[in-house]
């Protein structure tokens, strides 16, 4: 049996996370949420997951700052960061491809299907 | 009056009249005077020409007769005879001799008969057998050896020639006398030449004739006349001829007819220079004028010469200058007198001349005068005559009369016109009233503005500025007016994608003749005290009638607060769009899985409800995206960055996204370029894209199954054309006003189960609009639509904006 993947979720918005959470879930991940953008890279440090999805409007830290210091730490650099965000203004997708993350995801016109794919596709490589 | 009435015209005419007929007369005499002159002196010159030929036939007949009364002598018996007798005899005992008294008796008969002046016969050696004059005998007669040759010749000879005085004495002491003349120099020739110096030779005619017996010579009989002093000669051809007449020895005068002073005859006088190198150095006549004695003479000479051809002596004619023009001076007199009174007749024929041309001047000038005074109700006579003058004075009274009315009209035009002034001046007044007041107001409109407003000359300096300027810049007024644009206006670059950053919107602006207008975060300008204000410019260039940029007017808006306000609105927004979409991100994910079967089974009927469910949902997704982008454009965040575009690619990708849906509604698509294909241009990719994708994805959800929708480009010489056509269902007639307004949506298409949000075609017209094109549209209810827009050949304006499209 393949080893579960574990994905850390990184979202403020609960019934966000909830969905995500319930996708995810039945489709056999491994599973870690934060609330915050602190809590996520705490966690993201301390449970080394292998893909962070990371929302962009959090309190106390954004989602920016969040990739930025999870791709600075040589331990934690290597963790594949998809942005799961509803800001969809082509600047933030820039300086978010640019901050090194792996994909950028608009909440409103991706699927949860599309997500799965797209962590399938992500993790192998 | 006098200096208008002057008589200068009149004193001018005349004065040239005389000038022109002195110098006419004058010209006159003189040619008159000086050619009589000349033929009376050519006619003198030859009546002395001719008697000196007289003069000379007279002296070879006199020699010619003394030859013949020579011959005669020696072929008398008596004389032969007595000569033979006294041959061989004794000289010294001959006196007492009958022969010798005979023959000298003889020969003194004969000298005085044929009035000789010796009369002498000689023997074969030349020796005086027996004079007529002496009674020596013996002595020798040689008159220069010119008789020793004539008996070795032993032939008859006459000629004038020279003997002297000692030779004479032979002859008699009176006679010897007769050699001896006094030479006078004339006043012409030079002080002390040959000066009372005594001539003792004698010019004698002479002929000497040969005596012979059987043939052989015993002897010569010498006669001879001595022409010193003996004025017989001169004083007969003088009587016939008239003038001068004279015999001259060498160059003095030795028989003349000239009286010298008043009593004496001129003997000794001396002939001129010119005379004396003509005649008797190069031996020729002379004829001319010469300076004789005291005074000018006509004279004409001809040398003698003596039987060995030597010039011995002369012979001259002579008429007086003064006597020979005497006539001339009074013939001058005569002309002198004749000129003056031409003068005076034409002094008065000019007089009577410019008097009648003067008189009518005269009195046209005094009308004139009046005239000139603005006395325009003079009366002029009507002219009397008819030429030049009567015309003029005709034309004169014709001009015043045209003058009278002239004034006249001129008098009511003047007042017309002083009103008509007064009117404008009154206008001009009201009107510089006006802009006076026109001009307080912008002043004070400008004064009051709150944007800094700053006018600039075509050397880039400052012409004028407000206040809020000044306040704005940290410079005073002072400071500003004068002073250069980039000694002022530092601006700073804070566009984010600039790719310009030297652009400076002022200087661009009066280059390209453009109004250019910055948009709010692109430019901060740097105060005098280094503090960064964030602004934006409008500069606008001032052009005069030609079009020529000869300034320019530059507005500076402190935009801090509207920058505050639209980050605070960009935030709003951003912040409010999140907020919506988590919740319809999470409809729509949970729908996703109750669609999918994931929460349960779900029957038919709750299929079909979710579904439309999930639609309504899609629909509230692209209704918030399109708000985002609307409240992007308005304001003005949105970004344009043109990129050479292959605009043909960009419509065949739009078109190929859109197969789905093409192919669900089996509809046919066109795509037709210009030919060759459309140049790449200048625009903004993701922006053009989305006014294609807008305009396609209307004409593809408006066009039922198997309709076409394409589409055409066209280029002219400044934009290209694109027109998306459908064959739809067209847009009503009533309500095609309202097509690009906000959340339009066709009565036809509501009832429609189609998608639509209202905003496309808003969305599109604000990109057309924003990169330098034009929108509009065709459409005919029922058949199909045709929206077309161009875009600018040389590409649209770089806009710089924080945000981009969705």
């Amino acid at each position: 049996m393949a080893k579960q993947i574990k994905v850390l979720i990184v979202e403020d918005e609960e019934i966000i996370s909830k969905a995500l959470a319930t996708k995810l879930g039945k489709n056999k991940f491994n599973i870690t949420l934060a609330m915050d953008g602190a809590t996520g890279l705490e966690l993201a440090k301390k449970e080394m997951p292998d893909i962070v999805l990371l929302d962009l409007i959090m309190p106390k830290m954004s989602g920016f700052e969040v990739l930025e210091k999870i791709k600075k730490d040589p331990a934690t650099n290597k963790i594949p960061v998809v942005i799961l965000s509803n800001l969809d203004d082509s600047s933030y997708l820039k300086k978010g491809i640019e901050a090194g993350a792996a994909e950028y995801m608009v909440k409103t016109r991706t699927n949860l299907e599309e997500i799965i794919a797209k962590i399938h596709e992500i993790v192998k490589v | 009056m006098a200096k208008i009435f002057s008589n200068s015209l009149n004193k001018r005419i005349t004065f040239y009249f005389i000038i022109i007929a002195i110098i006419v007369i004058a010209a006159f005499i003189y040619t008159s005077v000086s050619t009589t002159t000349n033929s009376l002196k050519e006619e003198v010159q030859k009546r002395v020409d001719v008697g000196l030929e007289t003069f000379s036939l007279v002296i070879q007949d006199t020699i010619d007769k003394l030859f013949f009364d020579s011959e005669s002598l020696v072929q008398d018996g008596d004389i032969l005879d007595n000569v033979i007798a006294l041959q061989d005899v004794n000289y010294e005992d001959l006196s007492g001799q009958a022969d010798y008294t005979i023959l000298k008796d003889k020969l003194k008969n004969e000298l005085v008969s044929k009035g000789l002046s010796i009369l002498t016969i000689v023997d074969t050696k030349g020796r005086v057998i027996v004079s007529a004059n002496s009674d020596q005998t013996g002595q020798k007669l040689s008159l220069r050896g010119f008789i020793e040759d004539i008996l070795k010749e032993q032939m008859s000879v006459s000629s004038n020639e020279i003997i002297t005085a000692e030779e004479l004495l032979t002859e008699g002491e009176s006679i010897s006398e007769l050699a001896k003349i006094k030479r006078i120099p004339s006043l012409y020739q030079k002080d002390g030449w040959r000066e009372q110096e005594v001539e003792d030779d004698a010019l004698m005619m002479t002929a000497v004739s040969m005596i012979k017996k059987n043939g052989i010579a015993i002897g010569a009989l010498v006669g001879g006349v001595i022409l010193n002093n003996d004025n017989t000669i001169p004083d007969r051809i003088v009587e016939s001829g008239g003038g001068i007449a004279s015999i001259n020895l060498y160059d003095a005068r030795i028989a003349t007819t000239q009286i010298l002073g008043n009593t004496v005859r001129g003997i000794g006088t001396l002939t001129s220079e010119d005379v004396v190198n003509t005649v008797y150095v190069a031996q020729h006549n002379y004829s001319g004028r010469a300076y004789e004695m005291d005074d000018w003479y006509f004279v004409a000479y001809e040398p003698l010469r003596n039987y060995d051809n030597e010039v011995v002596g002369s012979i001259a004619r002579g008429i007086k200058e003064s006597e020979a023009v005497a006539g001339v001076e009074s013939l001058q007199l005569k002309f002198i007198i004749i000129g003056v009174l031409a003068l005076a007749f034409i002094y008065i024929a000019t007089q009577l001349i410019t008097r009648t041309i003067t008189g009518p001047l005269k009195k046209l000038a005094s009308n004139s005068y009046k005239i000139s005074r603005g006395n325009l109700e003079i009366d002029i006579e009507a002219p009397d005559r008819e030429d030049e003058i009567g015309d003029l004075t005709h034309s004169f009274i014709i001009m015043k009369d045209k003058l009278r009315e002239y004034y006249t009209k001129l008098e009511d035009l003047v007042a017309k016109r002083t009103q008509e002034l007064r009117h404008k001046v009154k206008d001009l007044e009201t009107a510089r009233h006006s802009i006076e007041d026109e001009k307080n107001k912008s002043e004070s409109i400008l004064k009051n503005v709150g944007d800094g407003v700053l006018a600039l000359n075509h050397e880039k300096k400052f012409i004028a500025c407000n206040d809020a300027a000044s306040e704005l810049l940290e410079y005073s007024t002072d400071e500003i007016i004068g002073q250069d644009l980039s000694k002022i206006i530092k601006l700073k670059n804070t566009k984010l994608t600039s790719s310009n950053k030297d652009f400076n919107p002022v200087t661009e602006s009066i280059k390209s003749k453009t109004v250019i207008m910055t948009g709010t975060g692109e430019f901060s300008i740097i105060t005098k005290k280094k503090k960064e204000i964030p602004v934006t410019i409008t500069a606008t260039p001032l052009k005069d009638n030609s079009g020529e940029v000869h300034g320019g007017v530059l507005v500076m808006k402190d935009v801090t607060k509207e920058q505050e306000i639209d980050k605070m609105k960009s935030e709003f927004v951003s912040v409010a769009s999140h907020q919506l979409r988590t919740p319809l991100s999470a409809s729509k994910w949970f729908l996703e899985m109750l669609i999918n079967k994931e929460a349960g089974a779900i029957n038919k009927e709750q299929a079909e409800y979710l579904d439309h469910i999930f639609k309504s949902n899609e629909r509230m997704i692209a209704l918030v995206n399109d708000l985002l982008n609307v409240s992007r454009i308005e304001s003005g965040t949105i970004a344009i960055e043109p990129l050479p575009t292959n605009i043909d690619g960009l419509v065949r990708s739009v078109i190929f996204e859109l197969t789905p849906q093409v192919k669900k509604k089996n509809i046919k698509t066109v795509f037709q370029s210009v030919k060759g294909g459309l140049p790449n241009i200048n625009i903004d990719p993701k922006l053009i894209r989305q006014v294609f994708q807008n305009l396609l994805s209307n004409a593809v959800k408006y066009t039922s199954e198997k309709g076409s929708v394409g589409v055409r480009v066209k280029t002219d010489k400044n934009y290209a054309t694109f027109e998306i056509f459908d064959t739809g269902v067209g847009i009503p007639k009533k309500q095609q006003p309202k097509v690009f307004k906000k959340f339009f949506r066709a009565d036809n298409v509501i009832t429609m189960q189609t998608e639509g949000t209202g905003l496309g075609l808003y969305v599109a017209k604000s990109i057309v609009d924003a990169s330098g094109g034009k929108i509009w549209f065709e459409s005919v209810e029922g058949k199909g639509t045709s929206f077309f827009f161009t875009l600018p050949l040389t590409g649209s304006k770089r806009r710089a904006g924080e945000k981009t499209l969705i």
